[in-house]
């Protein structure tokens, strides 16, 4: 017998196939979205966290201007302290044919701490002078492979080196160095070679790893290490860029993947909840009759409960499949900024278990309630027709003069709408959140390109960079001066990175800019949009970093240089500046608060079609990039962000076109006899939709103001989400966005009505003889 | 509403089995007021506001007050078809048919789900229709007490016609009981 209802359950599924697919579909799509986003972090989590262990990566880095060998020995005498080991820092630029820059980190013997992963070729023996291990990224940008030589330029030597390996580093897996705000794979590298190599260059880089149960702080072990090197600059792993970076980053993509997913879930319960509900009322006799067949109350709540997990069961199957191409997906666009593995995504993460209960939970939990609130009444008033529903007069109808103009049809519409309000509610919610979320995507979009707009646009005012390796005396550098005599202007700039710690621990590790008193290269403003010239006195900082360090016009900062020399630095106004993690000071303010000399760093160079032929292959210069090559750099590590917010809006989308469809099949199915009366009567299928369909073009037209507002907000939320030292995306929206927003969920509505308009034409009248069921 | 499987139907000469959907739906329009078994209102409007509803869609109306105050239910006109009994619902179903003022009034079961005393009421109006206002009236139903007081009685059986006899001297609706 048991059986016999369970076939019968699978008939009534089948009957209102309809209805169970919107459900369905609304649960996958919140499974694919919440294991997919979890997946994606998962499994960069465990990437990045497996290539932390196999290169042993170190806990702290500590930078010094010379490190002797008992400073190793000391340090290794620490308690916590598992593995020390010096390094040479050192940046050199390669010319003949290729224009970058190389991080080298010169290490005695084998490294026991931040150990690359060989990619391609051999490691070094210690041995090897002119041999190096390079960044896989930088030769894939450069098409260089190992055996290939390439050319350094040390000083004034050129001098060819050989690429022995490709290499993988933990310690670079997002790599975006001083002064620059995204990776530039091209320009930028890194590369191991021997300490004997560079004889000249002194040890100024300390790396420590921890033995892995250490009892003490932060601050107590950076505390030791100061009092046993002395003023020194020291970095932990969480405040390392590349670690503290992709934290950030997997930080916000889990909260998007809290946040969303849990409103598709009490979407999908809320859906469930009426549709089953819904069947439930439909099948009042059936309940009465299996009542009264001898069928007991836990065994027929039991059995409809079986609905829930016949919705979770393809939904599970079908949310494994998207999440995993979504995983894969956002994995593919994270290799383009972090050096990963290109494995792809995991197939599991428990996120899709905890998905699957939720869902399992939600529409068995709905199905057992409206089941069982059906089945209080007694068998023989369940087999009993439900008594008609009751009209009843609406608030509006109070107001005579509203009621008065209102058309006939408008009349029905609205006392229907307002009669059933847990269906309106549902209409009104699919309505809002899918309103807010289309415009919160369309409001992202914006608001990046206003960023990229105020950045380089309105704030950059110079056409070419030029970086040179070394910081050059003034008069050094007249020759690039003599080499751009076209140019309008060319203006000279010293920048440094610093490191600046706030109260709370956090490390800051701006780029420190000394520019001309009356600089035009870039137009400062004000959160007002007012101009802001450089001050005579002070810095001027950006908002997210006053917000970082807890610092406001008229505090003092401490920033650190990588020798150790520490410069006051007072907060004289904050600049709206949507990119770069920059400081910015005067000539005459710097020379009061550091004996340090004027050296170029950075030219800034105004002018069109200038000929930089004479510079190209100079070897002093590291770098020679327009304004557009930057913005066109912005623009790519922009895309992920973008194509995330793509995801999320299809999502929502999808979403809102399940609610819509589930509320115009149950609007439908609830009054096919009406309709059908409606048809007897002689009613034209247009003015039968007109009283029908109308109900969710009202839906519509109620919900999208709240969908704005709600809009607005979801953009504060990504606004604040996206925010990173680097970058600031400030919330903004056009107008133009807000009405395609609202434009294209019209047309949902539009669309959802048009399908069920069509369902129209096979209303049959014979229906409105029979007798209510 | 449905079509026919052989055979035609003349109506006041014209072809009904040949039209097409759009020309049926007109000649419900227009020409036919239908009587559902069970009354068939619109929950959500009120007595009136289901009569209007019908007025709506044809040419030459009555004015649906005129129509309600017919079927004698003028006071009720404000109530919802839940606040209504069976036989008043009815009543407003007749209502909503006269309203449109059509040539041909089909009734199907018009008493089958009420009680007698309701039901000649219900009868009442409807061969009030057809006497006074000169409307053709065809009552479908299993009742065979129903038919002295028509004027015309054809008996079915099975899908086929048995009896086709016109009674010349039908008899009043006090005179029978079922």
């Amino acid at each position: 017998m048991v059986n016999m209802l369970q076939k019968k359950i699978f008939r009534d599924i089948l009957e209102s196939r309809w209805s169970f697919a919107a459900v369905v579909c609304i649960c996958t799509l919140g499974i694919a979205l919440f294991s997919g986003l979890n997946l994606y972090v998962s499994t960069m989590e465990n990437n990045v966290e497996g290539d932390y262990q196999s290169a042993n990566l170190a806990d702290y880095w500590v930078y010094k201007t010379d490190v002797s060998a008992s400073d190793v020995e000391k340090i290794q005498t620490l308690e916590d302290v598992e593995f020390s080991q010096r390094r040479k820092l050192l940046e050199v630029g390669l010319s003949g044919g290729i224009n970058a820059t190389l991080r080298l980190h010169a290490i005695e013997g084998q490294p026991k701490i931040n150990i690359p992963e060989l990619l391609e070729g051999q490691l070094l023996d210690g041995t090897e002078s002119k041999s190096l291990l390079l960044d896989s990224r930088f030769a894939k940008a450069n098409g260089l492979k190992s055996g290939d030589t390439i050319r350094f330029s040390i000083g004034e030597q050129q001098e060819d080196w050989l690429i022995k390996g490709i290499i993988r580093d933990a310690e670079y897996i997002y790599y975006a160095p001083d002064g620059l705000t995204v990776p530039d794979y091209q320009k930028y590298g890194f590369a191991y070679v021997n300490a004997s190599a560079l004889p000249e260059t002194p040890y100024n880089e300390l790396i420590l790893s921890l033995i892995e149960d250490t009892r003490h702080t932060n601050r107590e072990i950076a505390a030791d290490l100061r009092e046993t090197l002395g003023n020194v600059n020291i970095i932990d792993r969480q405040n390392q860029p590349s670690s503290s970076y992709i934290a950030d980053d997997l930080e916000g993509i889990k909260q998007i993947g809290a946040l969303f997913p849990i409103a598709f879930f009490l979407i999908a319960a809320l859906v469930t909840w009426i549709t089953v509900g819904r069947m439930m009322e439909n099948q009042r006799q059936h309940l009465g009759t299996l009542r009264s067949l001898g069928f007991s109350k836990s065994e027929i709540m039991g059995r409809y409960s079986f609905y829930g997990i016949l919705i979770t069961i393809p939904s599970m199957l079908l949310g494994w499949i998207i999440s995993r191409y979504l995983a894969k997906f956002l994995y593919g666009l994270g290799t383009i900024r972090y050096t990963i593995e290109e494995n792809g995504a995991d197939t599991f993460s428990v996120h899709f278990f905890i998905g699957a209960i939720a869902v399992a939970f939600v529409t068995c939990g709905a199905a057992f309630f409206s089941c069982k609130k059906s089945l209080k009444s007694t068998p023989s008033a369940l087999m009993r027709p439900k008594p008609p529903a009751r009209g009843r007069r609406i608030l509006l109808e109070r107001i005579p003069l509203f009621w008065k103009n209102l058309s006939f049809s408008g009349k029905i519409v609205t006392r229907n709408l307002f009669r059933n309000k847990a269906r309106m509610l549902m209409g009104l919610m699919g309505i809002i959140g899918s309103a807010a979320l289309i415009l919160g995507g369309f409001g992202m979009k914006d608001s990046m390109d206003a960023m990229i707009d105020r950045a380089f646009k309105e704030t950059m005012r110079y056409d070419v960079e030029i970086k040179l390796k070394t910081p050059m005396a003034p008069e050094d550098a007249a020759y690039i001066y003599e080499a751009l005599d076209e140019a309008q202007s060319i203006e000279a700039a010293m920048g440094f990175g610093v490191y600046i710690y706030g109260g709370d621990g956090g490390v800051q590790n701006p780029y420190l800019v000394v520019m001309d008193d009356n600089q035009s290269s870039l137009h400062f403003t004000d959160s007002a949009g007012l101009e802001v010239a450089l001050p005579d006195n002070g810095v001027l900082i950006t908002p997210r970093m006053a917000k970082a360090l807890n610092a406001g016009i008229g505090s003092v900062v401490m920033a650190e240089r990588s020798d150790g020399t520490v410069i006051p630095l007072e907060v004289a106004n904050i600049i709206d500046f949507p990119v770069g993690n920059e400081i910015y000071i005067s000539r005459t303010a710097f020379s009061k608060v550091s004996s340090l000399p004027f050296t170029i760093s950075v030219l800034f160079i105004n002018g069109h079609g200038l000929d930089f032929s004479l510079l190209d292959n100079d070897p002093r210069i590291a770098l020679i990039e327009t304004k557009s090559e930057m913005e066109a750099n912005m623009i790519t590590i922009l895309k992920m962000l973008e194509s995330l917010q793509m995801v999320l809006i299809i999502f929502s989308g999808l979403l809102a076109f399940a609610v819509m469809m589930v509320l115009g099949i149950m609007n439908y199915h609830e009054r096919i006899r009406e309709l059908a009366t409606l048809k007897v009567l002689g009613f034209h299928q247009k003015e039968m939709k007109r009283l029908v369909l109308r109900e969710n073009i009202w839906i519509t037209i109620f919900g999208l103001p709240f969908g704005v507002i709600a809009g607005f907000g979801l953009i504060y939320m990504m606004g604040a989400q996206t925010t990173n030292p680097d970058m600031e995306i400030s919330p903004s929206i056009s107008a133009s966005s807000i009405v395609l927003g609202c434009v294209l969920i019209i047309v949902f509505t539009v669309f959802v009505n048009h399908i069920m308009g069509r369902k129209f034409k096979s209303i049959d009248m014979i229906s409105s003889l029979k007798s209510v069921e | 509403m449905e079509t026919a499987t052989s055979g035609k139907i003349l109506f006041a000469g014209e072809d009904i089995t040949s039209m097409n959907d759009l020309k049926l739906t007109d000649y419900r329009r227009y020409k036919i007021g239908f009587v559902f078994q069970f009354y068939n209102l619109i929950p959500n409007l009120t007595a009136l506001e289901n009569v209007e509803l019908a007025k709506q869609v044809c040419k030459s109306p009555l004015e649906p007050e005129e129509a309600l105050r017919i079927v004698g239910l003028k006071d009720r006109i404000h109530n919802f078809p839940a606040q209504l009994s069976g036989g008043e619902q009815q009543r407003v179903a007749i209502a909503r048919a006269i309203c449109k003022n059509p040539d041909l009034l089909l009734c199907d079961e018009p008493t089958g789900a009420l009680d007698t005393e309701t039901g000649k009421a219900v009868i009442r109006v409807l061969s009030d229709i057809s006497h006074k206002m000169g409307k053709t009236v065809i009552i479908v139903t299993h009742n065979s007490l129903l038919a002295p007081i028509a004027d015309r009685v054809i008996e079915m059986k099975n899908g086929r016609v048995i009896a086709n006899i016109v009674q010349n001297k039908p008899v009043d609706l006090e005179g029978i009981k079922w």
